[in-house]
């Protein structure tokens, strides 16, 4: 059907304002409110908008207000940037050939550092590390002697037996002693264990009878053709790091003179019994 | 028969007795190379060399 085949609405003097439904068909009376008609408004979309409301409007008042005293791009600020973008022409960026190279010559690294670590672990590059620093180790004394039947003593001077007198190892100012003692005997292992004294003066004594200072050390005997290390140390980290076929342990700093001694069965020359004192300042 | 010492850990040529003690595998060789039995390493040894308890704490561990 067609509005023009419809008949209008009347109204009690004559027509009535109203619109044409195609929907029913019908024209239909028009309705409104102060004054004006209801109207429908229609996006661009054909359905009918969805009118701002106060929260809506609200939201954009809110997002407008965080734009207000924005820096925008100047002329200044968009010719910088062109020039900048002009500074990139003509580098020369990683290609996929340099890039392909690389990896190469990365993959190559790779391999001689696989090599190093094998010749590190199997051995093959044992002995060829070469170290270099400043630690400087003073030998205080080194002794050889095939002397045994009794306990020996060693110091500044030695060996002695107990009925002897000697002068202690001077040890002022050294931060670590290392005593290295060789067992050269293929027959006999020392007994009544090792032992380390250390005493107040450096003059000439029978160490067997000095006055005792603390501490005192003793250490398991060494069997035949075996050896002992030993450090004495005023560094806590030492402690920390004892070497594998070495003995760590703290002495008291400012101690003056010290004395080694072992005793061994043997009553003959049966191998020499080798003492190396050595200091770290 | 095989030297039982050969059961032995040895690091960097010489064997580990402990407590800063130690001894190297070619003198400890000659010494007990020929030993195939633990009594017989005790035997050796004749309490004299001084590794009886070493050889006792290796037979408590299960080494030899």
């Amino acid at each position: 059907m067609a509005y023009n085949t419809r008949p209008l609405k009347r109204a009690q003097d004559g027509v009535a304002p109203q619109y044409y439904n195609p929907t029913t068909d019908e024209y239909e009376a028009l309705h409104g409110t102060a004054g004006a008609n209801h109207v429908v408004i229609y996006g661009p979309d054909g359905q009918p908008a969805s009118l701002a409301t106060e929260a809506k409007l609200e939201a954009v008042r809110a997002l407008l207000a965080l734009l207000e005293g924005k820096d925008f791009a100047t002329d200044t600020k968009a010719e910088a940037i062109r020039l900048l973008l002009a500074s990139l022409d003509g580098k020369n960026f990683a290609s996929e050939t340099t890039l392909a190279a690389l990896g190469t010559e990365l993959e190559l690294l790779k391999a001689e550092l696989a090599d190093v670590k094998t010749m590190l672990t199997d051995g093959t590059a044992k002995g060829e590390v070469t170290l270099s620093g400043t630690i400087v180790r003073d030998v205080l004394g080194y002794f050889s002697t095939s002397v045994a039947g009794g306990r020996q003593f060693f110091g500044a001077t030695g060996p002695i037996s107990p009925a002897g007198t000697l002068r202690p190892l001077d040890i002022r100012g050294f931060r670590k002693i290392s005593i290295y003692f060789l067992n050269g005997s293929p027959t006999f292992g020392t007994r009544n264990k090792l032992r380390v004294t250390f005493h107040r003066t450096l003059d000439v004594q029978s160490p067997e009878n000095a006055f005792a200072i603390a501490p005192q050390y003793e250490f398991d005997n060494v069997p035949a053709n075996g050896s002992f290390r030993l450090l004495l140390t005023s560094d806590l980290s030492d402690l920390a790091g004892t070497p594998p076929d070495g003995l760590a342990i703290r002495y008291l700093p400012d101690l003056v003179g010290l004395v080694f001694s072992y005793d061994q069965a043997s009553t003959g020359a049966d191998g020499d019994k080798i003492i190396l004192f050595s200091g770290v300042r | 028969m095989m030297s039982l010492i050969n059961e032995i850990p040895v690091v960097n040529g010489h064997i580990i007795l402990g407590d800063g003690l130690s001894v190297d595998f070619v003198s400890f060789q000659q010494m007990f190379g020929e030993a195939t039995t633990f009594q017989e390493l005790l035997d050796i040894d004749g309490n004299e060399k001084g590794y009886a308890d070493y050889f006792q704490k290796l037979r408590t561990e299960g080494v030899i």
